[in-house]
């Protein structure tokens, strides 16, 4: 991790195509500005954080996938189900 | 590009058996090395997908078209969605929400009895090409309640 500090209307170029510059400052917020090539998603760390951890906790076995389809289908059953057209 | 309706386009109809094989380049978020799945259901099995990893055979998921749970899920897709699923149409698309079962796994003949659904970031499969993308959805939870 490289560590670094900057004022505010500072910046920092990364792999030449996108910069980062800090904006404003206000009292324990920091309002960033970054450009970026649209290929590059920018997220917020927190919600990639919650999706890595969900994919890890709703991982199944192999041996129990199957079964724990079946037995959760009839949690599905009752909810309402999408029309057919 | 703004979908709300619900992306079963691959099922035959009732009886039909179902498999595709789908890479998601970079792989999961925050699962790089989980590139590779096969995507399966059944008639036994629908409205749920089995969704098993190819590259981890210990690594597997239930998933289901997320507006089986919340009929008024609108799936958004970004720019870069777009370019990294191959700019689909929206008859291309099979959406499916991660479930993560109750906790209580232990025995596989104990039914669960709650669930949840991930709707943060649901996989986005294109499946004429069969590439996907796991999508982030931030006005969504990755925690919306299933049954029980």
């Amino acid at each position: 991790m490289l560590v670094l500090t900057r004022r505010i209307d500072e910046g920092l170029n990364i792999g030449g195509e996108i910069s980062v510059r800090i904006l404003a400052i206000d009292g324990d917020r920091v309002k960033l500005g970054v450009i970026a090539p649209r290929t590059v998603s920018i997220l917020r760390d927190e919600l990639c954080q919650q999706v890595r951890n969900e994919n890890t906790a709703a991982a199944i076995p192999a041996g129990q996938r199957a079964a724990v389809a079946r037995s959760l289908k009839s949690l599905v059953l009752p909810a309402a189900e999408p029309d057919a057209s | 590009m703004e979908l709300t309706a619900a992306a079963t386009a691959p099922l035959n109809g009732a009886g039909a058996d179902y498999e595709l094989t789908v890479h998601f380049a970079g792989g999961l978020v925050g699962c790089a090395d989980w590139e590779h799945f096969e995507i399966v259901t059944d008639s036994e099995l629908a409205p749920l997908f089995l969704i098993n990893c190819q590259d981890d055979p210990s690594i597997g998921f239930i998933g289901a078209d997320p507006t089986v749970f919340k009929p008024d899920f609108c799936l958004q897709l970004s720019p870069e969605d777009e370019e990294h699923l191959g700019y689909p149409e929206f008859s291309d698309l099979l959406v499916l929400a991660i479930i993560t079962p109750a906790s209580s796994l232990g025995s596989a003949a104990e039914p669960t009895t709650t669930a949840t659904i991930n709707l943060l970031g649901p996989l986005v499969i294109n499946f004429k090409r069969g590439i996907g993308r796991q999508v982030i959805q931030s006005e969504y939870t990755a925690h919306h309640s299933v049954g029980g």
